[in-house]
């Protein structure tokens, strides 16, 4: 791997997580995943990205370092990341179709805090009035910790 | 009835798992989890927390809400899915002076992440008025241990089914 990330503390976080969001944000918070993506620009991430991908397999230690690329580039606004992340193939890992719902939900949360809830829809880019709409209510959902 | 797909990393199945009003809860079985692995979390845990009692080794085929909720059956990664069987299923809040065994205990995190969950074993003891849980951590062991030791250190809510009267 020519690449440097603090693999114990993220086996730890991958090996604990329950939830695909509590993976997503522990990796965020690992200050190796931040370096990552500032040494190296997108095109190179989505490099060393397709390059492993292709010849995935099921040791631990490899899908860490592949999650850990993909979170790195989330830190990135470009749209080489956005169009990447949206075209990311969900079969290859157990959580990418989560890490890509978390990913563009975030986007969309901050526009949704920005208008008060009303412009949702306009603010989904490529998205459909439905998918919004059910984004929006997945968001909803897990903001409010609702107790009966 | 299962639904199999499978992926170049893994064989991925989905049993039926229903809450009592008979709404499906997403799920997922793994299993690829090597034996050196297993032995990696169960050394890494027990120097981590040497307080924790083992129960069960590691496997992926469930986490800490398929043991909560599932009967250990499955993986349940998706919290929204959680608080769907929260309501569904009748859970009301206690708070931790009054719960009993067989009462479930919640890691939530601010946003709302049910991060973990767990079942309450003992009633809260009069030293650190903290009960004692079983749960699993992650891809790794289950493990008897009070509520407040273990990897999981947000905002813990205990919840009980309510039937009434």
């Amino acid at each position: 791997m020519d690449i440097n990330i603090n693999l114990e503390t993220l086996k730890k976080w991958y090996y604990l997580a329950n939830t695909p969001f509590y993976l997503f944000k522990h990796f965020r918070e690992e200050p190796s995943i931040e370096k990552l993506s500032k040494d190296f620009n997108s095109e190179e991430l989505i490099n060393i990205y397709n390059d492993m991908i292709s010849k995935i397999n099921d040791n631990d230690e490899y899908i860490i370092y592949i999650y850990a690329i993909i979170i790195a580039l989330t830190f990135k606004e470009d749209t080489i990341v956005k169009d990447f992340i949206n075209r990311l193939d969900s079969c290859k890992l157990q959580w990418f179709d989560v890490i890509k719902y978390i990913y563009e939900s975030n986007y969309v949360k901050t526009t949704l805090s920005e208008t008060e809830g009303k412009k949702i829809v306009s603010s989904a880019q490529q998205k459909t009035t439905a998918e919004n709409i059910d984004i929006k209510e997945k968001i909803l959902t897990i903001i409010k910790t609702e107790v009966i | 009835m299962t639904e199999i797909f499978t992926s170049p990393y893994n064989l991925t199945k989905k049993i039926i798992v229903q809450t009592r009003k008979g709404s499906n809860i997403e799920n997922e079985q793994y299993n690829h989890m090597t034996t050196l692995e297993k032995s990696y979390l169960k050394e890494k845990f027990q120097r981590e927390f040497p307080e924790a009692v083992l129960r069960n080794y590691a496997t992926d085929i469930y986490n800490c809400h398929g043991l909560t909720f599932a009967s250990r059956r499955t993986y349940i990664w998706d919290p929204n899915e959680i608080w769907k069987i929260i309501r569904e299923d009748n859970y009301v809040e206690i708070f931790e002076k009054n719960v009993l065994p067989g009462d479930v205990i919640l890691y939530i995190d601010t946003k709302g992440d049910v991060e973990h969950s767990g079942l309450v074993i003992s009633k809260p003891n009069t030293t650190f008025f903290v009960p004692m849980i079983v749960s699993k951590w992650g891809k790794g062991p289950e493990y008897i241990h009070f509520a407040n030791n273990c990897p999981y250190t947000q905002i813990r809510k205990y919840y009980r089914v309510n039937d009434g009267y």
